[in-house]
């Protein structure tokens, strides 16, 4: 009790006595929280199909998060923008035009199901967004507001706390505040901190944003976040990556000016940015300025920038907020029509340290200085069944970056293709456009191919193809290199209730490898990765209510010596089984429980796999080694305006005695981790 | 207990036919059990009818109709020192049912007991849910005795009117067993049985335990006439086939199985079952 105190007492007070803000915090939050209104809070499954993004390291919960406020608050269909609609993950920028379009010409919607009159929406698609939209909104509330309350940790010590080198709590915390007057002030506050932290508020944002309709116009002060155009300038920390929708896993469809309440804690910005219409023009600015992370060197210049988010050893924390980029730009962009928009795009920022990497070939590119400045150009143009979108940058360095692309969308299909051109001195922190790897934005080349088809009803093929090359070397990889990736899926609906899934994926690239080479040395060499996983599912619900799955997933991983003539290639397997139950009753209370065996020969034939989680949290394990895993999550709705969550995950590895590695390294094979969060209000 | 010295001292044939089939010996391992399911290579988990679901997918005891006792006997490769045996029984009740079952391994000096109760409910016409806990219980001579716990969950759902789905986990709470917290076996098994025409049943089943590659088991039955059924099926990690015939004579029903393992030879299996099915 008193360590616990004592924790309590470093967390408020900071070295010089002072309180921290996360004594405002949490004063506003407990008033609040006394003060809600009741209203109805929601407690279902996000769709893994949509937030399943098996690109390693992808774990951003941005569109969890996105997926549960639509839920929360659906969206008006009869006032959607297009911009709005396209949040929804399958409905592409051609769709929510034509919707509009739609709405335009019938005057008013009446009933959702008049949607089925748009030739693209068929029952199944309208049966998946129907949830996130409404017909007839609800009466403007004089005030709403909702808070979130979430922690989580791991059971067993880690060698950093054990050690002392991870001075704070095991406990992961995050709480977030958001509340609205009306339909046109919102406002929302978030303070987060990991594992090993000491500070209850080491990351936080907040935000107060304002629309004044009179005027067309809407201000944001605090953090924000601009999406625009193809993503090649400014954009926020998500963006779809390459999973089982294709048709749309391409195409950006931009949120414009938005408030910023992620715990995504190197996206965003901070500062004051606002919108206007000047009749058929959209008029933005911004300016910002914001501390970021950074490695220094002995001269104070930043050698790297830090994006884990992770302030827990000391040398972690010397990292923390050590840089600032101040941040001005803007937007003019034409748009009035749903069937045609263009823009301009530019931002100029300086950065209070220089920038100065240690000059080497892997560097040779990257940015130098303090000044940097993008503008860029954007254009999306809609024909019949067809849309063609296009974005051109520059950076200061005199790098360009291009994307163009064309979706054409009939009924029951959407084939998309899309070209990128990054050049190898593009510079762009801002920058997340459609590329091989996730948030990379030069040194690239590639083509995307894509294709969703509703045969026929209870049938869905997808298909991709993403071929790509790298000009110039990485930072990893020594020479200029290619890579490949495709998948295949068919969707069967068997019978009533009963769907069958099967799925490839292939991706081969090259990469430096250690390889053990007569007489026992360690020799590291260039081999070409081939990796093959195929996947079959069923899942069976009997009623609505309950929900099985059923999976075996395969992996296959060879890798080939390149220019090694006397190296034997390395062959690895890996196969994962799991069966999952999902039970709900009466709209009140949701069980999820998992079982996974998985068995891979290696890290190499390793296998991700989505795992539902808490409202906000996307968690995307990674399965390697022998063992076997079991969750059990909760989501219960006690009253109108309470919603608790937690999720109890234990991992059991067969052939290890440690569990991580370094200071995250635990004792024992058992991994379990332990995750509560109430939600309150809506 | 010192299980590097006990391993050494049991029967020497046993280490050698066991090491000829590729795989270690764990305390406990998951042996089908039943002329029945034998019969079928063990592709059970989607058909789990009878008292020997108790021990292989314990949703099938809500299917239970009445009440039904089995005893069955087997001897692994024709050693005496393996031998197998136990009494399972059904009671079934408004919702399900619930069942019980006593399992013996080997002989002295080494032994295992398993003593298990399990329970089946009806969620939903065609959807089932069971659980089993089982006591083990391994003696061995000179050295003495250990027990623990384990327990097992299993679905089967009636997917249409001729296909059944069943899953199974065994001991899910990862049981250890002795001084040196030996583990035992944690088996993650899937299985589809279709009826393409009432006389014909065939299963496919999917089982994976945390050690050891996945085995795809493949059964089929077939009954020409009313007393009479035919079974045979494969299996996969080890290979073997088997075979089997069944006989009704009013309540009673009398399973015979042999199963043929590349390496080891056979195996006999019978068992007696009464009851109302």
């Amino acid at each position: 009790m008193a360590r616990r105190c004592a924790w309590l007492r470093a967390n408020l007070r900071s070295k010089d006595g002072m309180p921290r803000c996360l004594v405002p915090v949490l004063l506003a939050l407990g008033t609040f929280l006394l003060l809600l209104p009741t209203s109805q809070v929601h407690a279902q499954v996000e769709p893994e199909q949509v937030l399943e993004q098996e690109e390693e390291g992808s774990d951003s919960s941005e569109l969890a998060e996105i997926l549960a406020d639509l839920r929360a608050r659906p969206l008006d269909i009869n006032r959607a923008t297009v911009a709005e609609l396209q949040q929804l993950p399958w409905i592409s920028p051609l769709l929510a035009a034509k919707i509009v379009a739609f709405r335009r010409l019938r005057g008013r919607i009446q009933n959702i199901e008049e949607l089925l009159e748009v030739p693209e929406i068929d029952d199944a698609l309208l049966e998946t967004i129907a949830e996130y939209l409404l017909v007839v909104p609800p009466a403007p509330a004089l005030w709403w507001g909702e808070a979130r309350l979430r922690a989580s940790g791991r059971l067993e010590r880690s060698r950093g706390f054990r050690t002392g080198a991870y001075p704070g709590s095991p406990l992961k915390s995050y709480a977030r505040l958001k509340w609205g007057v009306g339909n046109h002030v919102t406002g929302g506050a978030l303070v987060e901190k990991d594992a090993g932290e000491q500070r209850l508020d080491d990351y936080g944002n907040y935000f107060v944003s304002a629309s004044l309709p009179s005027l067309s116009t809407q201000v944001v002060l605090g953090h924000y976040q601009m999406e625009a155009g193809q993503g090649l300038v400014l954009w926020s920390p998500y963006g779809h990556g390459k999973g089982s929708e294709p048709a749309v896993a391409a195409v950006r469809k931009a949120r414009g000016l938005r408030p910023y309440s992620s715990a995504t804690e190197y996206g965003g910005l901070r500062g004051v940015a606002v919108e206007t219409m000047l009749g058929p023009f959209a008029v933005t600015a911004l300016a910002s300025d914001l501390p970021l992370d950074a490695t220094l060197d002995e001269d104070g210049m930043v050698t790297s920038f830090y994006e884990s988010g992770y302030h827990r050893t000391a040398t972690e924390q010397a990292k923390r907020r050590v840089v600032r980029e101040r941040l001005a730009g803007g937007r003019l962009a034409y748009g009035d029509n749903p069937l045609f928009k263009a823009g301009i795009t530019w931002y100029a920022s300086e950065f209070d340290r220089a920038v100065d990497p240690p000059d080497s070939l892997r560097r040779r590119f990257v940015f130098r200085g303090k000044h940097n400045s993008v503008a860029g150009m954007d254009l999306g143009i809609s024909f019949a069944s067809a849309r063609f979108f296009a974005e051109g940058a520059r950076s200061a360095s005199g790098g360009v970056a291009a994307v163009a692309g064309i979706l054409v969308e009939i009924p029951r299909a959407k084939v998309v293709a899309h070209y990128r051109h990054y050049d190898k001195d593009f510079y762009n922190r801002h920058a997340l456009p459609f590329a091989s790897s996730t948030g990379v934005a030069n040194n690239e080349q590639g083509f995307y191919l894509g294709a969703q088809w509703r045969v026929r009803p209870g049938t869905r093929v997808a298909f991709y193809y993403d071929t790509s090359k790298r000009p110039w070397r990485t930072y990893s990889f020594p020479m200029p290199t290619g890579a490949e990736d495709g998948l295949a899926q068919v969707e069967q609906r068997l019978v009533r209730g009963v769907v069958a899934l099967l799925r490839l994926r292939y991706a081969r690239n090259n990469d430096l490898v250690t390889w053990i080479a007569p007489p026992s040395r360690d020799v590291s060499v260039v081999a070409q990765r081939s990796r093959l996983a195929a996947r079959a599912q069923l899942q069976y619900d009997p009623v609505k209510s309950i929900s099985l799955r059923g999976r075996v997933e395969r992996s296959h991983v060879v890798l080939r010596p390149v220019g090694s003539p006397f190296l034997p290639e390395r062959k690895s397997h890996g196969l994962l089984l799991s069966q999952e139950l999902v039970a709900r009753f009466a709209q009140r209370l949701q069980c999820q429980f998992r079982v996974v065996l998985f068995d891979t020969d290696d890290y190499e034939s390793r296998i991700y796999a989505y795992e539902s989680d808490l409202p906000g949290v996307l968690t995307n394990r990674l399965f390697a080694g022998r063992g076997s895993s079991w969750y059990l999550l909760v989501r219960a709705r006690v009253g109108r305006a309470v919603f608790l969550g937690a999720k109890f995950t234990s991992t059991y590895y067969d052939d290890r005695e440690t569990v991580g590695s370094g200071l995250d390294e635990t004792e024992g094979p058992l991994s379990r981790t332990l995750s509560v969060q109430i939600d309150v209000g809506h | 207990m010192h299980y590097t010295r006990r391993f050494a001292e049991r029967c020497g044939m046993l280490l050698v036919l066991l090491l000829a089939a590729e795989r270690a010996f764990p305390a406990f391992e998951r042996l089908t059990v039943g002329a029945r399911p034998v019969g079928m290579a063990g592709a059970y988990v989607g058909l789990a009818q009878g008292p020997e679901a108790l021990l292989i997918n314990p949703a099938g005891i809500a299917t239970a109709s009445g009440i039904t006792g089995s005893a069955f006997y087997g001897r692994p490769f024709g050693l005496k020192e393996l031998d197998a045996s136990g009494v399972s029984l059904f009671y079934p009740l408004r919702y399900g049912g619930i069942g019980g079952a006593v399992r013996l391994f080997g002989r002295s000096p080494y032994q295992e007991q398993v003593f298990s109760l399990g329970a089946g409910m009806v969620v939903l016409p065609h959807l089932y849910v069971g659980a089993t806990a089982h006591l083990y219980h391994l003696r061995i001579a000179s050295y003495g005795s250990a027990s623990t716990a384990g327990a097992d969950l299993g679905v089967l759902m009636n997917v249409t009117y001729n296909v059944r789905w069943g899953v199974v986990v065994s001991n899910l709470n990862r049981p250890r067993i002795g001084d040196c917290r030996e583990q035992l076996p944690q088996v993650l098994a899937t299985g589809v049985s279709v009826t393409p025409a009432p006389p014909l049943v065939v299963t496919v089943d999917v089982h994976k335990d945390v050690r050891y590659p996945a085995e795809v088991r493949i059964g089929a039955a077939y009954r020409p006439v009313a007393p009479l059924a035919l079974r045979c099926g494969l299996q996969t990690n080890p290979g073997r086939f088997a075979a089997g015939v069944g006989l009704w004579a009013g309540i009673v029903r009398m399973d015979y199985a042999v199963s043929h393992h590349y390496d080891l030879g056979l195996t006999h299996s019978v068992s007696l079952t009464v009851g109302i099915e």
